[in-house]
């Protein structure tokens, strides 16, 4: 037999092997362990929810700053810290 | 229309219904864990591989997005965890044996036998993208179709790894066959 008909004879009839009881036995009983899957992470509501906080804290900041005609530069640093958050958890999720 | 059994049993299993996911692994046991066997040549270590892709499906269920076919989303899946556990594993190969290189046709028999199962382990040591193509190809019966969408590439694309996987596979075995 040539090396081509070897190597295509190997490939094609390559035995497949039987699969023990264990296996499924096994896998149940971690997955019993583990109870339930994680359920899809509700992205959407919370970064929703994260930006109107945001929103409202920078708000919350800025008004009286203003309103101050200078706004102090450490007001802002909570601010930007907040408007951080949901982009911080999108990049987690993604990762 | 015929409802997609993959389908019905992870909302019953994402309902909380653990059990369902049986149904699963005993649709799918015997395909992965041969997939696992391609790479492996051991059946213990196979059933271990596939193991843990049940288990990681178990824990990303929600994550199959209804787009893509389970088939596809579960082959792919199984394809990463066997990849890195195939990298921290190093299997040794045994030399090819002496004793079977006799006259007799017994002896050719048993030295070609050896020299398929010998090609079936080279296999396992190509590089990931040849050797998912090539045992993905010959799984699927040789399907192009079928298995270019389990891997996620063109059609083309797969033709072109096969190629290239079974030149690789060429070179590799007339240095060990001489």
């Amino acid at each position: 037999m040539s090396l081509d008909e070897t190597i295509e004879s190997a490939l094609r009839d390559s035995p497949r092997i039987g699969v023990s009881s264990r296996l499924r036995r096994e896998v149940m009983e971690a997955v019993r362990l583990e109870r339930q899957p994680p359920l899809p992470f509700p992205r959407r509501r919370l970064l929703a929810a994260l930006g109107l906080a945001a929103l409202a804290a920078g708000l919350t900041v800025l008004l009286p700053a203003s309103a101050a005609a200078t706004p102090p530069p450490a007001a802002l640093l909570p601010l930007a810290a907040l408007l951080a958050i949901p982009q911080l958890l999108a990049w987690i999720e993604a990762w | 229309m015929r409802e997609d059994p993959d389908a019905a049993d992870v909302e019953a299993v994402l309902a909380g219904n653990v059990e369902r996911f049986a149904a699963i692994v005993e649709r799918w046991q015997e395909t992965l864990v041969n997939l696992a066997y391609c790479f492996t040549r051991d059946a213990s270590l196979a059933e271990d591989l596939a193991q843990e892709a049940f288990l990681q499906c178990f824990r990303r269920l929600a994550q199959w997005r209804r787009e893509a076919p389970f088939r596809t989303w579960i082959y792919s899946l199984a394809l990463n965890v066997y990849r890195s556990q195939l990298r921290r594993w190093r299997l040794p190969l045994e030399p090819l044996s002496d004793t079977l290189a006799g006259p007799s046709s017994l002896a050719a028999e048993l030295l070609e036998a050896e020299r398929q199962e010998r090609v079936r382990r080279e296999l396992g040591r190509l590089p990931p993208v040849y050797r998912e193509a090539l045992a993905l190809f010959y799984l699927e019966e040789q399907d192009l179709a079928a298995t270019a969408s389990a891997l996620g590439v063109p059609v083309g694309t797969l033709k072109a790894r096969l190629h290239r996987g079974r030149e690789l596979l060429r070179r590799r075995l007339r240095r060990i066959f001489g």
